[in-house]
């Protein structure tokens, strides 16, 4: 993609922006600061694009997001931050969000990047510079502890 | 688990809020974006330019100094620090010796530099002929005097001498060659009624014969000093002569 293709700038930051918005929700929780991530991460894409120093744009993008929602989770307070006037969200949804967040930054992010983006696992190492290796391993753990989380979780809600 | 948990993700984010202009809202970020960056970019330029300028100058400044000064001994190489130059001697305009200097130039005589002498209330000044021997001295000195105080006679010490005027001056001469080993011209002078009394004596040099003793300044020069303005301006209001002061041949006091 050239620096010079406003165009085709444009086409990409459309198609990308709702599922990067979506992605820094599963890391955050908070849909305004989500939407805040998403798009200053795409404005930093548009203007290095344009001075051509963007070799992938998808990789570009969801690393300097996915780093970005490390950096602001260390303030992060709230499991779930609804949008304004949004209806609420299920109980489930919540024992997910609150599962997500007590997984490590990182591992959150290889599952957020293999299991709802669909990213391979090559390209989730890329986007956050680990080997393909560490990227099964982080996977392996976060699947593990997710699944025992969300058992507490409903057994904690069952009983 | 994948299958599972990308549709319990799904549920998740079923309260999602419209895009709206978020695209534009992108753009309009990274245009400002990039002038932030062109200013921070123009800013570091500056700054380096300003460095670089800074720096050349140091080194300019270093490198024209001048070498150290190298000597070479038989047993030893002494390197001396490069001192500073000479400071120039504080120039103290003497504007007694503006009055006085011209008056003894014209009569082929010069005011000797290292002779120069000065005090509270006091100059002197050696005088030499052109082949460098003495010619005595010229003496300047004002004295703080009562208002009653009047010009002394030489020979009656309880009279006063009747004084000449020149403006707002009064002054007496005290011309006295009469002994070629001492010839003194001096005068005194002061405002009328003031109670500051300048004094100003031409003393040849003494023991020289008749010619060479003659004072470096005639009666009439030694009177114009006298009665110049400029000469007593010259003197600090609270200068009177006294620490050092010079022995006039007819004492102020």
């Amino acid at each position: 993609m050239s620096g010079d293709n406003d165009t085709a700038l444009r086409e990409f930051v459309t198609s990308r922006l709702p599922r990067l918005r979506r992605s820094s929700f599963l890391m955050c929780g908070d849909w305004r600061m989500a939407a805040e991530l998403t798009r200053a991460t795409l404005a930093r894409l548009v203007a290095d694009s344009r001075r051509g120093v963007v070799a992938d744009p998808d990789v570009y993008a969801y690393a300097d997001l996915m780093e970005a929602c490390r950096r602001r989770n260390r303030r992060r307070e709230h499991v779930f931050v609804a949008s304004p006037g949004a209806a609420g969200v299920e109980a489930e949804s919540i024992l997910l969000l609150d599962a997500l967040h007590k997984l490590t930054p990182r591992c959150r992010a290889v599952l957020v990047l293999r299991h709802w983006d669909g990213f391979d696992a090559d390209a989730t190492g890329a986007m956050l510079d680990l080997e393909e290796d560490q990227v099964i391993a982080y996977e392996r753990a976060g699947l593990a502890a997710l699944e025992k989380l969300l058992g507490e979780s409903e057994a904690a809600m069952a009983g | 688990m994948s299958g599972p948990l990308n549709r319990l993700l799904e549920h998740v984010l079923e309260g999602e809020p419209e895009l709206g202009d978020e695209v534009d809202a992108v753009f309009r970020r990274a245009a400002k974006l990039r002038r932030r960056r062109t200013q921070a970019v123009l800013l570091a330029g500056a700054g380096t330019a300003g460095l670089i300028v800074a720096l050349g100058y140091l080194l300019t400044a270093t490198l024209l100094d001048p070498p150290p000064a190298t000597m070479t001994t038989s047993t030893a190489v002494v390197t001396t620090a490069p001192s500073p130059p000479p400071a120039p001697a504080p120039t103290v305009t003497d504007r007694v010796l503006e009055v006085v200097e011209p008056l003894i130039e014209g009569r082929q005589l010069t005011v000797v530099p290292a002779s120069q002498r000065r005090g509270d209330g006091w100059r002197e000044y050696g005088i030499a002929d052109d082949q460098g021997r003495a010619r005595g001295t010229v003496q300047v000195a004002v004295f703080d005097v009562r208002k009653k105080w009047c010009f002394p006679v030489a020979a009656e010490p309880d009279a006063c001498a009747r004084a000449d005027h020149a403006g707002d001056l009064e002054f007496v001469r005290y011309d006295d060659v009469s002994d070629p080993d001492r010839q003194v011209r001096q005068t005194l002078a002061r405002r009328i009624d003031g109670n500051r009394v300048l004094a100003v004596m031409a003393a040849g040099e003494t023991d020289a014969g008749t010619q060479r003793g003659k004072p470096g300044l005639t009666g009439a020069q030694v009177e114009q000093v006298a009665t110049d303005d400029r000469v007593l301006a010259a003197f600090g209001k609270a200068e009177n002569c006294d620490d050092g002061c010079p022995a006039f041949a007819t004492p102020v006091r």
